[in-house]
């Protein structure tokens, strides 16, 4: 995955009447990156991406995007982005094969490759075989396919969703994931903003924590966050085990032990889960439970966020 | 692709049942008429009327919902990303969100142009007064659409904008337009016959010339469409088009000052002024005032961004420095004869010293009036600020002054209203105080709002 810089932003600041809603913010932004934007409600991630998607101007501050200002010419960069907010809206009435017409043509997308890019955005947004439906009659989950399939028709190297999950049924969200892990695969960069931390798990490669207008932190996922696609086991054992921490050693289990509490990072993989209780066992060890514990990406969010507010 | 918007309003706007649909239904609502009525113009009235009653009433409406359904309807912000020009999506709003009404309008206008060939009116009288109808239809759609996206641009942190009130203006300035021009397309209708319209001492047929009007009129109002979508796209505008609007109008009510040596002070001072004035507080109240704004503005022309911070300076701004030339022109200092608010003064029995400094303190006055406004918005998040200031100027300028003038209490009227009485220079020394006094106190307004 490349690591270059896609965005850069440097000094972002942007109030509201009586209210500062960003504070000195900066950050760069990594092609190719899944970037879950976080923070408490009005913490001000709904006017960063506003600001990113060049639809409001900040007070101070710099973006640029692939090199350039975004800000000195909002029309060149939105044809470098796509963006959907929290509150979107669709033509109803028009089919879905209008709608991604219409947005290829506004998007600049030249005539001849028009009916290619409706096609490669249906296929993306597994809409390929409702394109004479209308998009009124299309459900919660499925509209909201359509308007990222609106977002991308023209191959952004940027695309900022605001609260894509908002209103989906599970389902529909672990759909969600699989195609937004796809268009990374397919070369463009994600900001994500949610509540749920336990569905930014499944496909953030970076977490952004902002609270209160102010970057909280901004990391990879990797050393300090639990793993992408490992899951957190916590293990009871019968008080007075011998050697206890020796012999999970021995059974090729890392792991932190307090007292008679083993906490395991596993993989997300049934199969393996049962084959770590089963060396377990075969150690002679007394396992009184064998359970996965709270999302640990939430207890970190929530212990950076209060951190950062003492 | 220049097309893509009114292509989409197409789809949405036209089906073959609507298209199939209207002829029929007005095509009974004709025949009938004319089995009932006896009047001899019966057909050519009908398709006045109808041509005026789905352009004027149904198309503004129109007009106004081609912006505030993409608002209401979620739709906006991906318009506002689009790779698409103001002047595109002016295009397919203003010809595409109403393409069913001009379907409707234009059978219609084809029913009253029948009867007028048929009349045996010269051909280009008869293509005068049709795309005289035109015109005026564009232009009303063009003012409901400029006025719903005015409306929008003052509520922009507010979710939805309603289609009522932008109509509503639109249809004003129609009754404005049509009461000003009276012999306009509903009077000049099969005869054709009237008095020469005289402009700049010129004599022009009335049908060419309410043409003409109506025509370049339909095209300011569609660059002022374009221009307020193009502030919608982020653009940066440099401010020209409005000041070029009140300089036109300016000129255009100049033109029809009598040229009698006598009156043509007062009348071009009434024109001047009273055109000036009259934008200059449309201005005010159509365009933002909240804090956020002049902030972007300040912090713009602090950091060398010249063209930004020009064009976040709002539009009053410049009309002011318009008022202003226009009261000091003509001077009208060294005519015996009383001007504007001279003649204002004697309809109280009063005498007024100086009119130049009379004529400073109401464009001071007016100024005093832009301070009040900023305060007001300044004082919270209210988003009816600029209504509760017009208010407050509305009680000012009206039960209040007639107070203290049923009082006669003349200095009292000279330190709160633009009229030339009391002690010279007293009505301009107010004034500049109390601006001076608000704008110190909208400062620490706004200082007090933004300390972080």
């Amino acid at each position: 995955m490349s690591q270059a810089p896609l965005v850069e932003v440097s000094g972002l600041t942007y109030d509201y009447p009586g209210r500062r809603a960003l504070h000195d913010v900066s950050f760069v932004l990594p092609a190719g990156s899944i970037t879950a934007l976080v923070g408490p409600n009005g913490a001000g991630k709904t006017t960063l991406m506003r600001c990113l998607a060049a639809l409001d101007e900040p007070l101070h501050g710099t973006i640029r995007l692939m090199g350039e200002d975004a800000l000195a010419d909002p029309p060149a960069t939105h044809r470098k982005l796509g963006y959907l907010p929290d509150l979107f809206g669709l033509y109803e009435r028009l089919s879905l094969r209008r709608c991604l017409t219409y947005r290829a043509w506004a998007q600049g997308v030249p005539r001849a490759e028009i009916a290619a890019a409706v096609a490669w955005a249906a296929e993306q947004v597994g809409l390929a075989d409702r394109l004479e439906e209308r998009a009124g009659t299309l459900s919660r989950g499925l509209k909201q396919r359509l308007a990222i399939g609106q977002a991308i028709i023209h191959r952004p190297p940027l695309l900022i969703l605001d609260e894509p999950a908002s209103g989906l049924d599970p389902e529909a969200r672990l759909d969600l994931a699989r195609l937004l892990r796809m268009l990374r695969d397919a070369g463009m960069t994600l900001m994500v903003s949610s509540h749920i931390l336990a569905e930014l798990e499944d496909y953030s490669t970076h977490l952004m924590i902002i609270d209160n207008g102010r970057l909280v932190s901004f990391e990879p996922l990797g050393e300090g966050w639990p793993k992408i696609g490992l899951v957190e086991i916590e293990v009871r054992f019968l008080p007075g085990q011998v050697d206890l921490r020796a012999r999970l050693a021995a059974a090729g289990l890392a792991t932190e032990l307090v007292d008679d509490v083993a906490r395991l990072n596993l993989p997300d993989d049934p199969a393996q889960q049962a084959a770590a209780l089963a060396a377990l066992l075969r150690s002679g060890l007394s396992v009184v439970s064998f359970a996965p514990v709270r999302t640990s990406l939430q207890d970190a969010y929530l212990e950076r966020v209060r951190g950062a507010r003492q | 692709m220049r097309t893509a918007e009114i292509r989409r309003n197409l789809w949405l706007e036209l089906s073959p049942q609507r298209l199939i649909a209207l002829p029929l239904i007005l095509l009974v609502v004709v025949l009938v008429g004319e089995v009932v009525s006896s009047r001899e113009h019966y057909l050519g009235e009908v398709g006045s009327w109808l041509y005026y009653g789905m352009v004027l009433l149904w198309g503004s409406r129109r007009a106004a919902a081609a912006v505030t359904e993409e608002v209401n309807g979620g739709t906006w912000i991906g318009q506002r990303l689009s790779a698409l020009s103001p002047s595109a999506l002016v295009l397919g709003k203003l010809f595409g969100a109403t393409a069913f009404i001009w379907y409707g309008g234009l059978i219609g206008l084809a029913l009253y142009g029948f009867i007028l060939f048929d009349a045996d009116l010269p051909q280009a009288y008869v293509a005068a007064v049709l795309l005289q109808h035109l015109a005026w239809g564009v232009f009303v759609h063009c003012v409901a659409l400029a006025a719903s996206l005015v409306l929008l641009n003052k509520r922009r942190l507010v979710e939805s904008v309603g289609t009522t009130l932008p109509q509503i203006l639109a249809l004003l300035v129609a009754l404005a337009v049509f009461g000003l021009f009276w012999r306009g397309p509903l009077v000049v209708s099969l005869v054709g016959v009237g008095q020469a319209i005289s402009w700049y001492g010129l004599a022009f047929d009335p049908a060419l010339f309410l043409t003409a009007v109506a025509v370049v009129f339909a095209a300011w109002g569609a660059l002022a469409c374009v221009r307020l979508m193009a502030a919608q796209l982020q653009r940066q505008l440099l401010p020209w088009a409005w000041p070029a609007f009140v300089l036109f109008l300016i000129a255009f009510a100049e033109g029809f000052v009598p040229s009698s040596p006598e009156r043509s002070v007062l009348f071009s001072q009434i024109s001047a002024i009273s055109v000036a004035l009259t934008l200059y507080y449309l201005a005010l109240f159509a365009d933002r005032n909240e804090p956020l704004r002049f902030r972007h503005c300040i912090a713009a022309f602090a950091g060398g961004r010249l063209r930004r911070g020009l064009s976040l300076l709002p539009w009053w701004v410049y009309g002011w420095f318009i008022l202003l030339a226009a009261a000091l022109w003509p001077s009208g200092g060294e005519s015996a004869e009383p001007d504007l608010l001279g003649r204002l003064a004697q309809v109280f029995g009063l005498t007024v010293t100086d009119s130049v400094l009379a004529r400073l303190g109401l464009v001071c006055f007016a100024l005093r009036d832009a301070a009040f406004v900023l305060w007001i918005n300044a004082g919270g998040r209210n988003q009816r600020a600029d209504l509760v200031a017009l208010i407050y100027l509305l009680v000012l300028y009206g039960p209040l002054v007639a107070l203290f003038i049923g009082l006669e209490a003349w200095t009292v009227v000279g330190l709160l209203a633009p009229l030339p009485i009391g002690p010279a220079g007293l009505g301009l020394a107010s004034a500049l105080v109390q601006t001076a006094v608000l704008g110190f106190l909208t400062w620490r307004r706004w200082q007090a709002l933004f300390r972080t």
